[in-house]
């Protein structure tokens, strides 16, 4: 009895060191297969050209640093310029406009809200390239086609709905109490909202931030719809007209896509830890 | 003089009546308490009060203005809440000074006020840290000190102890008590428990239904509740109830004929009670358990079924012949066993009645005359 019982604990405990391998193998196998390719491209980025297409695996010969400067000096600098005002402006206003939206359906009390929050959530479902055309009508008639904002409003336009629902799913888990504790103090809900919910939001208001600078960042079809100038053109888009100027220079083309990823890396590497914890907080009571 | 009125104040929840038409005074320096069992809007009333909640009708006037239509946040009062709702990411002190930050007073001012309040709360050494950081009874000093510090028109407090342990709760009770001798402050104070509103309140106004049923000091309504609902709310255990029939009324000779089988003579009974049902009420401890020798005379028997010792006292719970559950409290040492026949008398000067409608008629009658 008690032996079979050993036998059997034995086999359930051999089962999970089994499971718990197979499950890190499968972890390992995902990582290699995201990793390989961002390898490949900086050990790309750092070989001559002919290197690169003649022993396309191995390590460089010697690592050509200068193609960096190339890629840099190309135009590089203007479009990650580009792209960061661009980025940072929509998710600035994305996240504050947002933040104030979902205030304003948690707390504020007002006819309409349901209505309101579902056309919000209604921006969810429409794709943004139903809205090319009269997007690009209504920016060339306001003037400011194939400027900065042709860019920064559609963006923060389609980011509100999505940062919206994110973070009034967060707020409605602050005790509403709060509020009515700083209404008490004499707070208006302007007061209360800068006050009280953005410090108490900061992890989903990261998520948020987080989410909406790799959209813009990595935004294309209006970035090549609506600007169309050198020095406005995000990186991207720059990108792209970089391909057709070093047709023949592909390492120094490498080294210009890994410059384009660097920003979002770094990013997601700061806002990292507050983002999972945005994203998951409230799953689990 | 008259801190704050209420005028026929009612509230709906859509098509549900939640208050209705209460009207009370609160003077300065008064301590009223809101009592009532759950659900019955005394929260809500606390509400409307702050200006949590719309009014949907009637009047409430502060300081001689009507306010209801000025936002909580200009009505000049401070709240309690019963879940503190201290700003977590904000230090004790910063918690404090809230409501005066807000104020724009001038940083001196502010750093004095928040000093003085928390050394009356005794939280000089805490001021740095963050709600997280406290225990239940600190939380719920750093609520008080936040209203404190406010120098509010009126306190409202929001059932403030119920999520304290049973020996912390007390001495709050106590600590609130102080506070409002020490401060002179007006205070009202909602709690669903008849023993804070007994010993806190000069004022009890008593809910039921969205409604008040009574509004006096708490003696007041411990020895003159006028209907069933407040006689049976205030005090603990509860008050006894025995339903029976009244034979004959009038002529200062009226009698209740009890189901248990007791009779009681009643003094001064309304002539049209006679040959109707009624409830005879006595309270636990004025019921007599009368020694051997007495029973000859003995009038109705209990049977005890469980007895809790105090110490000071003896709470008995018996059930009568005809079933009907007794509370007894005995300040005697003798010592009953549960299974064990006992012999009770009802003394009929410590009894009220209660008509088919739940309305005193012995005693409250006798106090209105009085009155007149």
């Amino acid at each position: 009895m008690a032996q079979a019982m050993a036998h059997r604990v034995q086999r359930s405990r051999r089962r999970a060191i089994v499971n718990h391998g197979g499950l890190l193998l499968l972890f390992w196998i995902l990582t290699a297969i995201s990793i390989y390719p961002l390898i490949w491209l900086v050990l790309s980025s750092l070989k001559t050209s002919s290197e690169m297409f003649g022993n396309s695996w191995a390590f460089p010969e010697v690592w050509q640093w200068d193609n960096y400067v190339q890629a840099w000096n190309a135009g590089i600098s203007r479009y990650l310029l580009s792209s960061v005002i661009v980025t940072l402006i929509s998710t600035l206003l994305v996240v504050y406009l947002s933040a104030a939206a979902a205030y304003a359906l948690v707390v504020l009390r007002f006819r309409g809200k349901a209505a309101i929050y579902a056309l919000i959530l209604g921006g969810l479902i429409l794709p943004p390239e139903v809205a090319l055309f009269p997007l690009f009508q209504t920016l060339t008639w306001l003037g400011i086609y194939n400027t900065y904002w042709a860019l920064i409003i559609p963006y923060t336009a389609f980011g509100i709905p999505f940062a919206t629902f994110l973070i009034r799913a967060y707020m409605v888990k602050i005790p509403i109490e709060l509020s009515e504790a700083a209404a008490m103090d004499g707070a208006g809900p302007l007061w209360s909202f800068r006050n009280i919910y953005l410090p108490l939001c900061r992890p989903v208001l990261a998520s948020a931030a987080l989410i909406q600078s790799m959209r813009s960042w990595n935004e294309f079809i209006f970035a090549l719809s609506f600007v169309e100038s050198e020095n406005v053109k995000t990186i991207t888009i720059g990108m792209m007209s970089f391909a057709n100027a070093l047709r023949s220079d592909w390492s120094v083309l490498m080294a210009g896509l890994v410059i384009s990823i660097i920003p979002v890396l770094l990013v997601f590497i700061v806002l990292q830890r507050q983002f999972i914890g945005g994203l998951t907080q409230g799953a689990v009571k | 003089m008259i801190k704050l009125e209420a005028q026929s104040l009612t509230k709906d929840f859509g098509s549900v009546r939640a208050l209705d038409d209460i009207s009370f005074t609160v003077a300065e320096r008064e301590f009223v308490v809101l009592v009532g069992p759950s659900g019955c809007g005394k929260s809500t009333l606390l509400r409307l009060i702050a200006g949590l909640e719309e009014i949907s009708n009637g009047k409430l006037i502060i300081e001689g203005s009507r306010v209801n239509d000025v936002p909580a946040s200009q009505r000049g009062l401070a709240m309690v809440f019963q879940s503190y709702a201290l700003y977590p990411h904000m230090t004790v002190e910063e918690n404090m000074s809230v409501g005066l930050r807000i104020a724009g007073k001038p940083k001196d001012e502010i750093r004095q006020k928040v000093k003085t309040a928390a050394q009356i709360l005794q939280l000089d050494e805490l001021l740095a840290r963050k709600p997280k950081q406290l225990s239940g009874g600190q939380r719920q000093r750093v609520a008080i000190g936040r209203a404190i510090v406010r120098d509010p028109t009126v306190f409202l407090f929001d059932e403030p102890l119920s999520n304290l342990d049973a020996a912390l709760r007390l001495q709050m009770r106590l600590e609130i008590a102080k506070l409002h001798k020490q401060l002179n402050a007006t205070m009202i104070y909602v709690t669903h428990d008849q023993v804070e509103a007994m010993t806190l309140a000069d004022k009890i106004i008593v809910l039921n239904n969205g409604k008040i049923e009574q509004t006096g000091s708490p003696l007041e309504l411990y020895r003159q509740p006028l209907n069933r609902f407040v006689a049976g709310f205030i005090g603990s255990p509860q008050m006894n109830f025995l339903d029976g029939r009244i034979t004959a009324a009038g002529d200062k000779k009226a009698t209740i004929n009890l189901d248990c089988g007791l009779s009681v003579p009643l003094e001064d009974l309304d002539a049209s009670l006679a040959g109707k049902r009624a409830t005879l009420g006595i309270r636990p401890e004025h019921i007599v358990i009368l020694s051997e020798e007495r029973q000859t005379v003995a009038p109705a028997c209990a049977n005890v079924q469980v007895v809790e010792h105090l110490g000071s006292q003896t709470i008995i719970y018996a059930n009568l012949e005809d079933g009907t559950a007794l509370s007894i409290i005995d300040d005697e040492t003798t010592e009953q066993c549960p299974g064990e026949l006992i012999a009770i008398d009802v003394p009929s000067n410590a009894a009220y009645l209660f008509d088919e409608n739940g309305i005193e008629r012995l005693r409250s009658s006798r106090i209105s005359e009085r009155k007149k």
